[in-house]
């Protein structure tokens, strides 16, 4: 071999060497635990299309874990503040793709204690072999109900056929018998708003006549909007994102065509009323004729009994997260975050913050207050024990309101409970 | 079926979209034989810039659409200049590559200024409605059918009389010969870019008007008018227009009458069905139907 | 050293021999010791960047082979790819074949799928058929979409890990009994995969096919004039490739055990196209360099990212987070890598090497 070769062979050698993290060596505590700090994973896209979920979402978290370690003094309330362990967030942004979410995850597998947020639905799938096998509680920020029968996943929030049943609830309850349509985004969140109302049709005894997919790049509904119109829809139900709303909503109009029209939360965007000097041609119409349906029970600033949650929320969003408007995924995020402090409060009470630990501790929550920001959770080991919040709450449109919704009602109908989650 | 003016009538609203996002594509390969792959963040910019002139600064809309329309005619210059002057010569893969590594960093820029919210775009025409016999149209719609109609008269005329037009056309057809005439080709190329930012930034405009939001994924519309430009000639501006309204028309048909006539083709197949209309066209016209074939010489 | 100068070759054999010089044989004998040593050493982050980086670099040759060497462009490589994975899905999963059979069989489907888009390829010419291959991954999106029952629709459907009967290729510490994770398992599995697509490219580079390719990109009507089949070869262009990508595609749902029609837009065809010019054209180890180049940069731009100045590592704040700059960063790199070196990381090797071999008379 010439000088050459052993000179690239060099190269390449002090390159292994930068690049090798070694697996030989090296003493394991509990993962993830550090002295005081507790380390939690982040996965979320905070770049690329599906960033405007993600970004907001994250900040939920951070902006709620800087309330535990400054205002809280830490994790373990029993414990004397100076002895309190402060949590740390290992973010990694997995630019919506599932690959890397994959390699996300393994960069972050062996420092932290359990995995706070991953976000979407076929990426958590990706990772779901090794979290079985790593045994890392992972917190789901997906709404798909199959995570309710996966022991190392948090279910967040309610399933959006909650939300959708709750809504028929209420119409049966103002003796209302709709002829349902429903417009959904073509992706599994989508999916999950038909299962919730076909359910919820079978229930309260109405038909759904019409349904329509679209895809988050279209920019025309006509084809959709037409259907419902043509099988003579008057309630149609929305899955689907702001700005999918809006260009619906717009080609209702234009097609003079009214009916009550049903979102789901991520529907909505306070964005879609414009502002006071120049607001949306469409407020008339949201006015009438809109409802969006959420799990929080609480408005933005909505600060009375029962809102605890909400008032910590909006004075920590001051405090720390200013520069974050108000916005559907903050409260989600903040509300996972909450949740994930429940969980670890229960570990460090109960005397085990390891990955075991946590995850006894997540199966034995129950009963957690969340101030309003969700009905009281509960956790079990068994899938029917873990659908964590069957209430929803229904608004209107309200340009005067922070995100421009107006509480209707909160309601919590029996009939959630029928729905066959852990099937 | 009484649905089919209406239909019909917006078909010809987004063809009208897709014909100006074509143009800007067909003036850029015409001259430079150069595929932009970053045509859709230009419209995104565009419409950005016009968000932000009129309603962040709050000029009027009338005045914040021509500076965005200059603005962008710099950045395409700036882009032609300070990138694909560079590439001159290379192979035409290598080209497109660059383009869509501009396609990322654009997006992420407009992403770093703007985020990802939606936004209004606040056109004046907003919500109002013109009503032609019994059709009612959107007056947005009768809007961007007149501007892609001005905007073709306003290049059919540059092209044919004015200097630089006819510049660009030799430029066109024969590279050498129009150096050796002394034509000054460095600056067709940059004249070309220049006229696709501001062709962009009309585009744009008109896919982020209402009922529509502006948010970072509008570049990716750039993809369906594709179709729109092979259809009707990648080198031919009035084909791009006319593929346009094809391409538009289909689409809002397909949207129309393909759920009910033929729904084992599957949902949203109108997104796939302006392809395969494109294929069919091209199986025929392999230039399309008004674009000049290859001659190669041997 | 011997006597001899490097490069002198006396027999027809010696030109045709894949690993003819010492050099070469020395390299393999490397490749070799570092494909056991590799799992052992790595965590398991980099060997899942190596692991994409084999299955993504399967699929870049078969690229490499249309578009390098032939110089048939085409954006639906992405479109290959699904079609590979959910045929692994339905061949491995519903029908619950064993990987021997799966995987082939899932690169026959795209190749014949690509022998229906090769009499395109005869009719139309340069940006013509790319956007008729980009038709490709919109059309074939749809399908991905709508044929549920194959598909599972947009929700998407479970891929099998790789398995002959018990034997699990992607865990392979509890089926035979040996500590090594998954990581470490599908690594062993998918590298000698790699290593045989790449000798087969090489064989199809080295000879009459590859030869042909050739001709073809660099002149089509002289290849006509000086007899070679230019339509067969056009049309066995695509064929390959789209073999060579549908088996990376059932690779890639394999490791990622889901997959949905989100994941072959156009991105991952553009993704391809990347790695193919990064790698530089016409070069099989181009392939590779380029599919580990895309991989891994991001990765790497990712650790050295935190220690730029000013760039705000907050999720959720507005304007320029490290996030944004990772991306703008890649973005850029790859601008800049091709404006300043259009022949790719290959090009960069071959003046590296040169340099090596003619010193000290390197300039």
């Amino acid at each position: 071999m010439g000088r050459g070769h052993l000179r690239v062979l060099a190269i390449l050698a002090a390159v292994l060497l930068i690049v090798t993290g070694c697996r030989l060596g090296g003493v394991k505590t509990a993962v993830g635990v550090e002295g005081k700090t507790i380390r939690l994973g982040e996965i979320s896209p905070l770049t690329g299309s599906a960033a405007v979920i993600g970004k907001p979402l994250t900040r939920g978290h951070e902006v709620y874990f800087q309330y535990v370690n400054e205002v809280l003094g830490g994790v373990g309330k029993d414990l004397p503040k100076d002895q309190r362990y402060k949590v740390e967030l290992v973010t990694l942004d997995s630019q919506y793709l599932p690959d890397v979410q994959v390699q996300q995850y393994n960069a972050m597998k062996d420092k932290v204690l359990m995995i706070a947020q991953s976000l979407g639905t076929a990426h958590t799938k990706a990772i779901l072999p090794q979290i079985r096998e790593d045994k890392i509680l992972t917190g789901a920020a997906t709404l798909s109900s199959e995570w309710l029968r996966e022991k190392y996943v948090i279910p967040a929030g309610a399933p959006y056929p909650v939300q959708y049943i709750n809504a028929a609830q209420h119409l049966k309850d103002q003796g209302v018998t709709p002829k349902a349509g429903i417009i959904y985004q073509d992706d599994d969140y989508g999916a999950e708003g038909v299962k919730g109302l076909e359910f919820a049709a079978k229930q309260f005894g109405f038909s759904v006549v019409a349904k329509a997919a679209y895809k988050p790049t279209d920019t025309e509904f006509a084809a959709q909007v037409t259907a419902m119109k043509s099988a003579g829809a008057d309630h149609v139900f929305l899955t689907s994102i702001p700005g999918s709303t809006g260009r619906i909503l717009g080609t209702a109009a234009a097609l003079q065509y009214t009916p009550r029209f049903i979102g789901t939360s991520p529907a909505w965007a306070g964005v879609l009323v414009g502002t006071a000097a120049q607001p949306s041609p469409l407020l008339p119409l949201m006015q009438r004729s809109l409802w969006i349906v959420t799990d929080a029970q609480c408005a933005w600033g909505d600060v009375g009994t029962g809102c605890e949650g909400m008032k910590e929320l909006i004075d920590n969003h001051k405090k720390f997260g200013g520069d974050q408007p108000p916005d559907y995924y903050f409260i989600f995020g903040y509300t996972q975050a909450r949740i994930v402090h429940q969980i670890l409060e229960k570990a460090v009470a109960d005397g085990d913050l390891t990955r075991e630990g946590v995850v006894k501790a997540f199966e034995s929550l129950k009963q957690v207050n969340m101030g309003g920001l969700l009905n009281p959770i509960s956790y079990g080991a068994a899938c029917k024990d873990k659908v964590p919040a069957t209430g929803s709450s229904i608004w209107s449109v309200d340009p005067s309101q922070p995100i421009a919704l107006k509480l209707v009602k909160t309601l919590d109908s029996p009939a959630v409970k029928l729905f066959p989650f852990c099937d | 079926m009484s649905d089919l003016p209406q239909l019909l009538a917006q078909g010809l609203a987004l063809g009208a979209v897709y014909g100006l996002t074509a143009l800007g594509f067909v003036i850029v390969y015409k001259a430079t034989a150069v595929i932009n792959f970053a045509h859709g963040e230009l419209l995104l910019l565009g419409a950005y810039l016009v968000y932000a002139l009129h309603v962040q600064a709050g000029i009027p809309f009338v005045a914040a659409v021509p500076v965005a329309m200059a603005c962008m005619a710099v950045g395409g210059w700036s882009i032609e200049r300070g990138v694909l002057r560079r590439m001159v010569g290379r192979p035409t893969f290598a080209v497109v590559m660059i383009t869509i590594g501009l396609a990322i960093v654009l997006r992420q820029a407009a992403t770093a200024i703007w985020g990802f919210d939606d936004l209004l775009l606040g056109d004046p025409w907003g919500a109002s409605q013109v009503t032609l016999g019994e059709l009612r149209v959107n007056a947005v719609s009768i809007a961007s059918l007149a501007a892609a109609g001005a905007l073709f008269a306003a290049f059919l005329i540059f092209f044919r009389s004015s200097k630089a037009g006819i510049a660009m056309r030799s430029t066109a057809i024969d590279q050498e010969a129009a150096l050796a005439v002394g034509i000054p080709v460095r600056a067709v190329y940059a004249w070309s870019w220049m006229l696709a930012g501001a062709t962009a930034a009309v585009a744009g405009v008109f896919l982020a008007a209402f009922p529509a939001t502006l948010h970072p994924a509008l570049g990716f519309v750039a993809f369906r008018a594709f179709p729109a430009a092979i259809v009707g000639g990648l080198d031919s501006p009035g084909g791009a227009i006319v593929g346009g309204l094809l391409v538009g028309v289909t689409e809002l048909l397909v949207q129309g009458y393909q759920p009910r006539l033929a729904p084992w083709l599957g949902d949203n197949f109108h997104v796939a069905a302006s392809y395969l209309l494109m294929i069919v066209v091209l199986v025929v016209r392999p230039y399309g139907l008004f674009g000049t074939r290859e001659v190669e010489r041997v | 050293m011997s006597g001899r100068p490097e490069g002198l070759r006396t027999r027809y054999a010696e030109e045709v021999a894949l690993f003819g010089r010492r050099a070469d044989r020395a390299w393999v004998a490397l490749l070799a010791v570092a494909y056991i040593a590799v799992p052992l050493v790595l965590d398991d982050l980099w060997l899942s960047v190596l692991i994409f980086t084999a299955i993504a670099a399967i699929g870049a040759i078969g690229l490499n082979l249309l578009t390098g060497f032939a110089g048939q462009v085409s954006l639906g490589h992405g479109f290959f790819i699904g079609l590979g994975a959910y045929a692994a899905g339905v061949l491995g999963g519903d029908l619950g074949l064993p990987v021997v059979v799966w995987l082939p069989a899932a690169g026959l489907l795209g190749a014949i799928v690509g022998l229906a888009i090769g009499p395109f390829a005869l009719r139309l010419r340069g940006l013509y058929l790319a956007i008729v291959t980009l038709g490709l991954v919109f059309v074939g999106d749809h399908v991905f979409r709508n044929a549920r029952l194959l598909t599972g629709g947009p929700q998407g459907r479970a891929i099998p890990s790789p398995r002959i009967g018990d034997l699990n290729f992607a865990d392979l510490g509890s089926t035979l009994g040996v500590p090594l994770g998954r990581e470490q398992s599908f690594f062993l599995f998918v590298v000698p995969l790699l290593a045989l697509a790449v000798v087969a490219a090489k064989n199809i580079a080295r000879t009459r096919g590859g030869r042909a390719f050739q001709a073809i990109r660099d002149r089509e009507i002289a290849a006509e004039i000086v007899g070679v089949d230019v339509a067969r070869y056009k049309i066995g262009a695509f064929v390959v490739s789209s073999f060579y990508a549908a088996a990376a595609g059932a690779l890639l749902g394999s490791y990622l055990r889901h997959v949905t029609p989100d994941r072959f837009d156009l991105l991952l065809s553009v993704q391809y196209v990347a790695m193919v010019i990064v790698g530089g054209a016409g070069s099989i180890y181009g392939s590779v360099s380029g599919a580990l180049f895309i991989v891994l940069v991001p990765r790497l731009v990712e650790q050295v990212s935190p220690l730029i100045p000013f760039v705000t590592r907050s999720a959720g704040a507005a304007g320029v987070t490290v996030f944004t700059l990772n991306q703008i960063v890649f973005g850029l790199l790859i601008v800049g890598f091709l404006v300043a070196e259009p022949l790719g990381l290959a090009g960069i090797w071959r003046r590296l090497r040169l340099y090596f071999r003619m010193w000290p008379f390197s300039y």
